[in-house]
C-alpha cells in the first residue's frame, strides 16, 4: 500500500509548516502588490492540502501497530525533534488514521475557501491581515491536528482561538453594517446585537473558560505520567502501576478526563459554553466558512476522538469511563435539539447556519459518546458516524456559508426576509444551496444522510440510556429538515422581498455569483453528492475499517461492518424524519400554504415556544446578568469601597497619625520658662522618688 | 575570571553615570544614548557571563571580592560579613538578563518620551522650541511623531547659535534623567547577582534612591507625595526584610551572610542553627517586607500611584523589572536556605498568592486610567510569581522565574504603548477617550495585542511557558496525597480560573483602546517614532521567540533547580506511592 516507502519527517511536519510560512510570506509579498500576496496566501493552502492528502501515500495505515514501536520508529508517523530539553519534552508529529482523515477534510475545505476569499474580499481594506491570519489559522488548525503531544496541540489549539478572535473583529472599526444581531433587539435587558470586536472578545474568553479546564486537566495528567505525548501515554499504560492507576486510585482520572472534555466544550461550541459561536458570525463570511463551521469549531470533536480511546484503554473497562461517554452523549444531543430549535426561527441567514452547525457538532458528539456507551466491540459504529458527519458536516457547511456570503453580499441585507425570489436570478447559487441544504437535512442519497443516519443508529444500537438519546437526536433531525427547507424557501421562491425591490428600483441587479465564488461551492456541493452515492458502496467501509485499525491500537478490539441492509431500520426511520421535515418546511416557506406566522399565534404553547426559542434560551441573558455585569460593577464596587475606602486610607491615614502626634506633643513646647522651670523641678522630685522606691527594694 | 566581566556589568553604569548626566547636558535627550550604549555594554558583558555560565558544569559563574578588608574577630558582626560575590546561574540568569535588557530597550524609548516630558513640565512649548530652530509650527500632538527631525534642528541649534536659558535648563533635566536612570538599572542588576545578605539589602536600597527621584522629578500628579509614599512603603519593607537577615546572618551556624550554596551541592538548611521560637519571626519579617515589593493584596496601595504616575519609560522598568525581584529573594531565601520553616508557611503564601491574582485583576477591570490599569494588573502577575514561589516544586518555581521573564517583556510593551498614546494624543490616559487607536498606530496595535496576549498565557508568547509551569506545580501538589492536598486542589483550580480574569481585562482593554470607533479629537494622532517603535518591535519578538523556544531559558534554569531540590521536592512526576 505504501507507495513512497517508509514514512518520513518531512511531509508531515510541511503539512503545518507550509501555512505558517505562506502566512508569513503573504506579508512580505503584499509589498509585490496584493495579486502577489493573494496568490502566495492561496498557493500555500493548496500546497499543504496536497501534502496533507499525501499523507495517505506515505504511511500504511493498513497493518499499522503501535505497540513496540514507539517514538523512533512508528510505522505510521511519529517523529520528534527536541523542544524543552530541560523538562525531557519533545515536539513532533503523529500521523494515524484519525488525524490524516482530519487533516485532509481541514486542509482541502480550508484551499477552497481561501480561494473563495479572493473574490469574497476583494476590494476590502487590510487585506493582508486577512490573508495572513486565515493561513496562520489554517496552519495551526494543523498543528493542532498534527501533534504528537497536549502541549503541543495547546499551542495550536489556542492558535487557532486567536486567529478566530482577530477575524471575527476583523472589521474592528465596528461600523453598524458590521453588527450581528438586530440593534436594539433585548432580551430581558440584555441587548442581542454585537459589534464585531465584541463579538470576538466574546468568543475567546467563552472558549477560554473551556480552555482553562483543559489546561487544567492536562496538567493533572502530566503530574502524574511526566509527559504530554500520546503514544508515550498509551505505552506506559503497559506498567502495572502507571498513570491512570495511579491517578484512579485518588480519584481523580475522571474528573481529569471532564476537565479535558471542557475544552472540547468550549472549543466546540457545546452546551454550556455555545453561546459564543452565534455572535462570531460578526467576522466576515469566509472566516465564518473555515473556522466556524468547517474546521476550528470541530477541533473539539477531534480532541474527544484523541483522548477518548485513550481513557478507554487506561480505565481499561467501559464501566470505569462511562459517566465520561455519557456525558458527551448527553452534550451532545442536547446541543443538538437546543441549538436546532433556535435555527428554527432566526430571520439572519447566518445566524440560522451558525446554530445549525452548533447543533450537527452535537451530533458528532453524540456519535463519539454512544461508542463509548456500547460494547468494547461496537465501539467503532459511533466513532466512525461522528468522524464521518463530521467530514460531511465539513462540506456541506462551508458551502452553505458561501453561498450565503454571495446573498448577502448580492441583497445588502443579512436577514432572509429581506431576500425572497432570488432563485431564478441565480441558478448555480440555487441549486447548490439546495443540495447542501437537503444535506444537511438528511435526504437520501446525500453524504449527510449516511453520516447523521450512521450516528443515529450508532446510538440505537448503544442501546440503554442511549435509547433516550437516540429520541433527542430524532426530534432535532425534524427541526433540522425543517429549517434547512425553510432558508431555502426565504430566500430563493416566493415574492422578491421590498429589499430587493428597492434595490433594482435602484437600478442595481441581482445576479449570478462571479466563478471565484460559486466554483468553489459548487465543487462542495458536487463532493457532497458524490461522497453520498460512494458512502454505501465502500466509503464508509473503509473509513470504519481505517478507524477500527485506530481503536485497536487503544486496545478496543472493534471489527467495522457496514451493511444497509442490517440498518435498514433506522434508516427509513430517519428519512421518513427527514422527508416529513423537509415538506412541512416546503408547506410552510415554498408552496407558502401553511402561514407560519398564524401557527406560531395560535396558541399560547406555540407563541411561548417561539419566544423561548428566539431569546435564546435565555441562556445568552443569563449569562450576561450572571457572569458580565456583576463581575464588572462587582469591581467598580470594590474598587470603590474597598480599595479606595479601605486600602488607601492606610497612605493617608499613617501620616495624619503622625501629623496628628507631632501637633499633640508640640505642646509641650509652649517656650513659657516657668512652665519649663516647673516641668525640671517635677521631673527630678520624680527622679529622687523613684530612686528612693528602687533603693529601698 | 581576569576581566572582572560581573563586575563591570554593574559597576560601569554606575561609574559612568556622571558622565551620563554631563551628556544630557550638551546634546539634551540625545544624551539618552550614551546610557542606552553604556547599559548594551553591560548587557553584553552579562551574556558572556551567562554563556560561561552554561558552558560550566555547575551551571553557575561567579566572582567574588574582598569586601572588608579588616577582620575584627570571627565572632564579630562586621567580621563576619564576608565578600562581595556576584553570582550568575539559572536562577539570577534569566532575572539579570531581563532586566539589563529591559533598562536598554528603555533608554532607547526614553529619548522621544523624555523630550516630550521634560518640555512638558517646564513649559517649554514645543511649538516655540521647533519654531525657534526651525521655523516650524507644529502642535504639541504632531510634534514627537517627527523627533529625529527636530532633534536634528534642536541639534543645529546647539551648535549654531548661543545655548539659550531654556535649552540649558532642559538639558540639565535630560542629564539628571540619564544619570538616574543608569543608577536605577545597575543597582537592580546589582540586587540579583548578589551572593551575601548584606550586598543584597545594599543593592535593594540602592536601586530604591534613583527610582524614588526619577518618580519625584518627572512623574505626574502629585508626584511629590507618591514618590515619598513609594519611597517608604518600599523602604519599610526593606528594613523589614534586613531585620530577617541579621537575624539569620548572626545566628546561623556559619555565622555569615553568604545566602548562596556552593554550586552542585545540595544546601545545608541552616534552620538547625536557629532557635525555633524565632524562626517564624524572621520569615514573617522577610516574606512581609518581599511582599511589600511585590505588591501582594494588602501591601499594594502603593503600586498603583508609583506605577501610574511614574514618566512611563520608568514605569516600565518599576513594574516588569523591579517588582519582581521580591520574588527573586524569596526563591532564594527560602526555597533553598529555609526549607522547612517554608513549608510550615507556603499553603497560606499560595493563598496569599491566589488572592492577589484576583484582586489585582478586579481591579484592573475598574480602571479608566490605561496606566493604572496595567499597575493592577502588574499586581496580579504577581500573585502567579507568589503562587508558584508558594508551591515549592521545581516546576512551579521554575514558573515563577519565567514568568518574571514573561510578565518583565509582555508589560514593558504594555507600558510603552501607553506611553507612546500619551506622547502621541497629547497626554491622553483615559480609555473612555479612546477607541479605534489602531487605525492610526497600527504597528504599536500589533505590540500591544502581543503584549496583551503575553499577559493572559497565549500560547506561542512566553507568557503561557510561564503560566503552565506555575500550574503545573500547583497541580503537582493538588495530586499528590498530603496533607494539604484538598486546599492544593482548590487553590490550583482557582489559580487556573483567575486567567479568565486576566484573560477579560486584557482583551477588553485592546478592544477599547485600538478596536471600535475613532474619536474625532484623535484624529491627528501619527504612528510614533523609531525610538519608540523599535524597543517595542524588539520585545514583542522576544515574546514570541521565548514562547515557541523557551529552552534559552527553561534550560539553565531547571539545571540550576533540579541540583538545588532534594529528590522529594522535585516531583516530576508526582513521587508516586
Amino acid at each position: 500500500m505504501s507507495i513512497l516507502g517508509s514514512c518520513t519527517d518531512l511531509i508531515p511536519n510541511l503539512v503545518w509548516i507550509v501555512p505558517i510560512a505562506g502566512g508569513a510570506l503573504s506579508v512580505l509579498g503584499a509589498r509585490f502588490g496584493g495579486a502577489v500576496r493573494n496568490a502566495i496566501a492561496v498557493g500555500s493552502g493548496l500546497v499543504a492540502a496536497l501534502l496533507a492528502t499525501s499523507l495517505f501515500f506515505i504511511s500504511d495505515f493498513s497493518n499499522y501497530t503501535l505497540t513496540g514501536k514507539i517514538l523512533d520508529d512508528y510505522t505510521i508517523c511519529g517523529t520528534q525533534a527536541t523542544w524543552i530539553q530541560a523538562l525531557n519534552l519533545k515536539a513532533g508529529v503523529l500521523v494515524d488514521p484519525l488525524t490524516a482523515v482530519l487533516a485532509v477534510t481541514v486542509s482541502w475545505v480550508s484551499f477552497l475557501i481561501l480561494f473563495y476569499s479572493l473574490g469574497y474580499m476583494k476590494g476590502e481594506r487590510n487585506l493582508t491581515r486577512y490573508y495572513f491570519l486565515m493561513t496562520f489559522f489554517i496552519g495551526n488548525m494543523l498543528l493542532l491536528v498534527m501533534s504528537d503531544n497536549f502541549l503541543q496541540l495547546f499551542l495550536g489549539w489556542e492558535g487557532v482561538g486567536y486567529c478566530s478572535y482577530a477575524l471575527i473583529g476583523f472589521w474592528h472599526s465596528d461600523e453598524s453594517r458590521y453588527w450581528v444581531g438586530t440593534l436594539g433587539e433585548k432580551t430581558a435587558g440584555v441587548p442581542e446585537s454585537y459589534s464585531p470586536s465584541q463579538a470576538g472578545l466574546k468568543a475567546f474568553i467563552m472558549t477560554r473558560a473551556g480552555d482553562v479546564a483543559f489546561l487544567a486537566g492536562i496538567l493533572i495528567i502530566f503530574a502524574y505520567s511526566g509527559t504530554f505525548n500520546f503514544m508515550q501515554l498509551s505505552v506506559d499504560l503497559g506498567a502495572k502501576s502507571n498513570w491512570a492507576t495511579n491517578l484512579m486510585s485518588v480519584g481523580l482520572f475522571v474528573p481529569a478526563a471532564f476537565l479535558i472534555f471542557g475544552g472540547a466544550i468550549g472549543k466546540s461550541a457545546q452546551f454550556p459554553l455555545h453561546e459564543w459561536l452565534p455572535d462570531a458570525m460578526a467576522g466576515p463570511t469566509s472566516v465564518s466558512a473555515l473556522i466556524h463551521a468547517a474546521t476550528m469549531v470541530n477541533a473539539g470533536v477531534f480532541l474527544v476522538g484523541t483522548v477518548g480511546p485513550l481513557f478507554v484503554q487506561a480505565a481499561n473497562s467501559l464501566n470505569i469511563v462511562y459517566p465520561f461517554f455519557a456525558t458527551v452523549a448527553a452534550i451532545g444531543a442536547f446541543t443538538a435539539l437546543l441549538a436546532a430549535s433556535q435555527a428554527m426561527v432566526l430571520d439572519e441567514l447566518k445566524k440560522v447556519l451558525a446554530y445549525s452547525t452548533v447543533s450537527q457538532i452535537g451530533y458528532m458528539m453524540l456519535g463519539l459518546g454512544v461508542a463509548g456507551l456500547s460494547t468494547k466491540g461496537n465501539f467503532s459504529f459511533g466513532f466512525t458516524a461522528g468522524f464521518f458527519h463530521l467530514m460531511s458536516q465539513a462540506l456541506f457547511k462551508a458551502a452553505l456559508f458561501m453561498c450565503a456570503g454571495w446573498l448577502i453580499h448580492v441583497t445588502g441585507s443579512k436577514y432572509m426576509s429581506e431576500m425572497g425570489g432570488l432563485g431564478r436570478s441565480m441558478k448555480i447559487t440555487f441549486y447548490t444551496m439546495l443540495v447542501v441544504a437537503l444535506s444537511l437535512s438528511g435526504i437520501f442519497p446525500l453524504s449527510g444522510f449516511w453520516s447523521k443516519e450512521s450516528i443515529l443508529s450508532a446510538a440505537l444500537q448503544a442501546g440503554g440510556i442511549s435509547d433516550i438519546f437516540y429520541i433527542i437526536g430524532i426530534v432535532a433531525a425534524l427541526m433540522t429538515a425543517f429549517y434547512s427547507m425553510r432558508m431555502i424557501g426565504l430566500i430563493f421562491t416566493g415574492d422578491k422581498s421590498s429589499n430587493v425591490k428597492a434595490l433594482e428600483e435602484k437600478g442595481g441587479h441581482i445576479h449570478e455569483a462571479p466563478p471565484t465564488m460559486w466554483v468553489p461551492y459548487a465543487l462542495l456541493a458536487i463532493a457532497t453528492v458524490a461522497l453520498g452515492i460512494i458512502a454505501p458502496i465502500f466509503f464508509q467501509q473503509r473509513l470504519g475499517s481505517l478507524f477500527s485499525a485506530y481503536l485497536r491500537n487503544f486496545g478496543i478490539p472493534s471489527p467495522y461492518s457496514f451493511s444497509i441492509l442490517s440498518d435498514i431500520v433506522p434508516l427509513s426511520i430517519g428519512l421518513a424524519v427527514a422527508i416529513v421535515g423537509v415538506l412541512i418546511g416546503y408547506l410552510a416557506y415554498v408552496r407558502r400554504s401553511i402561514n407560519p406566522k398564524t401557527v406560531v399565534a395560535s396558541g399560547p404553547l406555540t407563541l411561548g415556544a417561539y419566544r423561548f426559542f428566539h431569546h435564546r434560551w435565555y441562556i445568552n441573558a443569563f449569562y450576561y446578568k450572571v457572569f458580565v455585569y456583576p463581575v464588572v460593577s462587582g469591581a467598580n464596587w470594590l474598587y470603590r469601597n474597598f480599595e479606595e475606602k479601605v486600602i488607601d486610607p492606610i497612605n493617608i491615614g499613617a501620616p495624619e497619625f503622625g501629623g496628628d502626634a507631632s501637633d499633640l506633643l508640640r505642646k509641650i513646647q509652649t517656650g513659657i520658662e516657668e512652665e519649663y522651670v516647673f516641668a525640671f523641678a517635677a521631673g527630678i522630685v520624680m527622679l529622687i522618688i523613684l530612686l528612693a522606691i528602687f533603693a529601698h527594694l | 575570571m581576569a576581566y572582572d566581566i560581573l563586575l563591570q556589568a554593574v559597576l560601569v553604569p554606575i561609574a559612568l553615570s556622571p558622565v551620563g548626566y554631563l551628556a544630557g547636558r550638551r546634546f539634551g535627550s540625545r544624551g539618552t544614548l550614551f546610557a542606552f550604549a553604556v547599559l548594551l555594554y553591560s548587557t553584553i558583558l552579562l551574556l558572556i557571563a551567562a554563556l560561561t555560565a552554561n558552558s560550566s558544569a555547575t551551571g553557575a559563574y561567579a566572582e567574588t571580592y574582598t569586601w572588608f578588608p579588616f577582620t575584627i574577630s570571627a565572632s564579630n558582626l562586621l567580621g563576619s560579613i564576608g565578600h562581595f560575590g556576584l553570582y550568575v546561574d539559572g536562577i539570577s540568569m534569566p532575572f539579570a538578563l531581563t532586566i539589563y535588557i529591559l533598562c536598554t530597550a528603555v533608554s532607547l524609548y526614553s529619548v522621544p518620551y523624555m523630550k516630550h516630558r521634560i518640555f512638558e513640565q517646564e513649559g517649554v512649548s514645543v511649538e516655540t522650541h521647533n519654531a525657534s530652530s526651525s521655523g516650524q509650527v507644529q502642535l504639541l500632538e504632531q510634534q514627537t511623531a517627527s523627533t529625529e527631525r527636530s532633534d536634528k534642528s534642536s541639534n543645529e541649534t546647539d551648535k549654531t547659535k548661543e545655548p539659550n536659558l531654556e535649552n540649558a535648563r532642559t538639558n540639565t533635566r535630560f542629564g539628571l534623567y540619564i544619570a538616574l536612570l543608569m543608577l536605577y538599572s545597575a543597582g537592580m542588576v546589582g540586587t540579583v547577582l548578589s551572593t551575601n545578605l548584606i550586598e543584597l539589602y545594599f543593592f535593594f536600597e540602592f536601586m530604591l534612591i534613583p527610582s524614588y527621584f526619577l518618580i519625584a522629578e518627572f512623574g505626574y500628579g502629585a508626584r511629590g507625595r507618591i514618590s515619598l509614599m513609594y519611597l517608604l512603603w518600599t523602604h519599610v519593607g526593606a528594613l523589614l526584610m534586613l531585620l530577617g537577615f541579621l537575624a539569620i546572618g548572626t545566628a546561623s551556624l556559619q555565622q555569615s551572610f553568604i545566602f548562596l550554596h556552593t554550586p552542585g551541592v545540595p544546601p545545608t538548611d541552616v534552620i538547625t542553627a536557629i532557635s525555633g521560637s524565632y524562626l517564624p519571626w524572621i520569615v514573617f519579617a522577610i516574606v512581609v517586607g518581599l511582599f511589600v515589593k511585590l505588591a501582594a493584596f494588602g501591601l499594594h496601595i502603593w503600586l498603583p500611584y508609583a506605577h501610574g504616575e511614574a514618566p512611563t519609560p520608568i514605569s516600565a522598568l518599576l513594574s516588569p523589572a523591579m517588582i519582581g525581584i521580591g520574588g527573586y529573594i524569596i526563591i532564594r531565601m527560602f526555597t533553598i536556605i529555609l526549607p522547612s520553616a517554608y513549608h510550615e508557611v507556603n499553603l497560606g503564601i499560595a493563598v496569599w498568592g491566589v488572592v492577589t491574582m484576583f484582586y489585582g485583576g478586579i481591579m484592573a477591570l475598574a480602571q479608566d486610567d490605561i496606566k493604572r490599569l496595567l499597575a493592577y494588573s502588574s499586581v496580579s502577575q504577581m500573585g502567579y510569581i507568589i503562587f508558584g514561589i508558594a508551591t515549592a516544586t521545581e516546576l512551579g518555581v521554575g514558573g515563577s522565574v519565567f514568568q518574571f521573564v514573561s510578565h518583565g517583556t509582555g508589560k514593558a510593551i504594555l507600558f510603552m504603548v501607553a506611553g507612546l498614546i500619551i506622547v502621541q494624543a497629547g497626554g491622553l490616559r483615559s480609555i473612555k477617550k479612546m477607541g479605534g487607536l489602531s487605525q492610526k498606530l497600527p504597528i504599536t496595535a500589533v505590540c500591544a495585542a502581543v503584549g496583551f496576549l503575553a499577559i493572559l498565557g497565549f500560547p506561542e508568547t512566553n507568557g503561557f511557558q510561564s503560566e503552565w509551569l506555575i500550574f503545573g506545580g500547583g497541580f503537582q501538589l493538588a495530586t499528590a496525597p498530603g496533607p494539604y492536598q484538598n486546599y492544593w486542589i482548590i487553590l490550583a483550580i482557582l489559580a487556573v480560573i483567575s486567567t479568565i480574569v486576566t484573560a477579560s481585562y486584557c482583551l477588553w482593554t485592546m478592544a477599547r483602546v485600538f478596536f471600535g470607533k475613532l474619536p474625532s479629537e484623535l484624529n491627528n494622532v501619527h504612528e510614533g517614532s523609531a525610538y519608540m517603535l523599535g524597543p517595542m518591535i524588539f520585545l514583542a519578538i522576544l515574546t514570541v521567540v521565548l514562547g515557541v523556544f523557551p529552552g534559552f531559558i527553561d534550560g539553565p534554569l531547571f539545571h540550576t533547580l533540579s541540583s538545588m531540590y532534594s529528590s522529594v521536592l522535585k516531583a516530576l512526576p508526582v513521587p508516586i506511592s
